[in-house]
């Protein structure tokens, strides 16, 4: 399983890793984007079975970068793991196309639950 | 007038920091924190979407070096070597997550959309509605915190 993280803090991309790997997805392969554009190439270059992405970031935030993504008729699950969630995010997100949404800060339990519910 | 700020009590400040620091964390209430001329700190403020600023955070040096120390997993003893040298400096990338995060404390249905505005190593020169609102808070609340492997610090809350 190839997981995208794409969050400009280099922080929280070390994080989202680590608790991924509590959660249970250990032997999966990480890539990781600083913003949108770095994301979209990534997925682009392809073979990436999720994408987690932050909403507030420069270059491209996180919901251009979904909407581009499913423009281009790509497909893959793709969270938001945000600081913060309204209503107005989730419905614009719902929109594109997101597949779930993760709020920080996670717990791996938090993470393995909504990944179990997707994979289902 | 319209409502003051949320100000989070010290269960939502122990939550947040155990789930974001994946580590025991005791939270105690203690009398305000008031830094000396000299002593090093960091001032998170928070603005709201029309510019305003709503709420700051002020924390001493220790909370934000041993915070973010334990966010990436720094081994406590190049923490510790880092307070030694008082640079929060180094801290400033990591403290910054932390205090972003801290920002869903600081909203509520009833008040204005308050967000991370800016984050400010004192002594320093601060914006004056920061300064303000430090010397003179409608509300505030001030914690010891003590994280599990990595010492304590102290932080507050102050709110318009």
């Amino acid at each position: 399983m190839k997981i995208l993280i794409v969050d400009d803090s280099k922080a929280m991309r070390m994080i989202v890793s680590r608790v991924l790997r509590q959660a249970g997805y250990g032997t999966a392969e990480f890539v990781e984007g600083s913003n949108g554009v770095e994301g979209l190439a990534a997925a682009r270059a392809g073979g990436v079975d999720l994408v987690l992405s932050d909403w507030n970031m420069p270059e491209m935030n996180g919901i251009e970068f979904l909407k581009t993504l499913r423009a281009e008729g790509n497909t893959v699950r793709f969270g938001f793991v945000t600081s913060e969630s309204t209503a107005d995010m989730k419905e614009q997100a719902v929109l594109a196309g997101v597949t779930f949404f993760i709020t920080k800060p996670f717990t791996a339990e938090a993470f393995a639950e909504v990944l179990g519910a997707i994979a289902a | 007038m319209p409502a003051s700020f949320p100000v989070p009590i010290q269960e939502d400040i122990r939550d947040l920091l155990m789930d974001l620091l994946g580590r025991g964390t005791a939270v105690d209430k203690v009398t305000p924190l008031v830094l000396e001329e000299d002593e090093a700190g960091v001032i998170a403020e928070y603005r709201t979407d029309e510019g305003a600023v709503g709420a700051v955070c002020l924390v001493d040096a220790e909370f934000a070096i041993r915070t973010a120390g334990a966010l990436t997993l720094v081994p406590p003893a190049a923490v510790a070597d880092t307070l030694r040298k008082g640079d929060v400096s180094e801290a400033l990338e990591n403290f910054r997550e932390i205090v972003n995060i801290l920002a869903q404390l600081l909203n509520s249905p009833r008040t204005s959309h308050l967000r991370l505005s800016g984050v400010h190593v004192i002594p320093g020169d601060l914006p004056e509605g920061v300064s303000s609102l430090v010397a003179q808070p409608q509300f505030r609340r001030d914690f010891a915190v003590q994280i599990e492997g990595y010492g304590s610090g102290r932080i507050s809350l102050l709110v318009n």
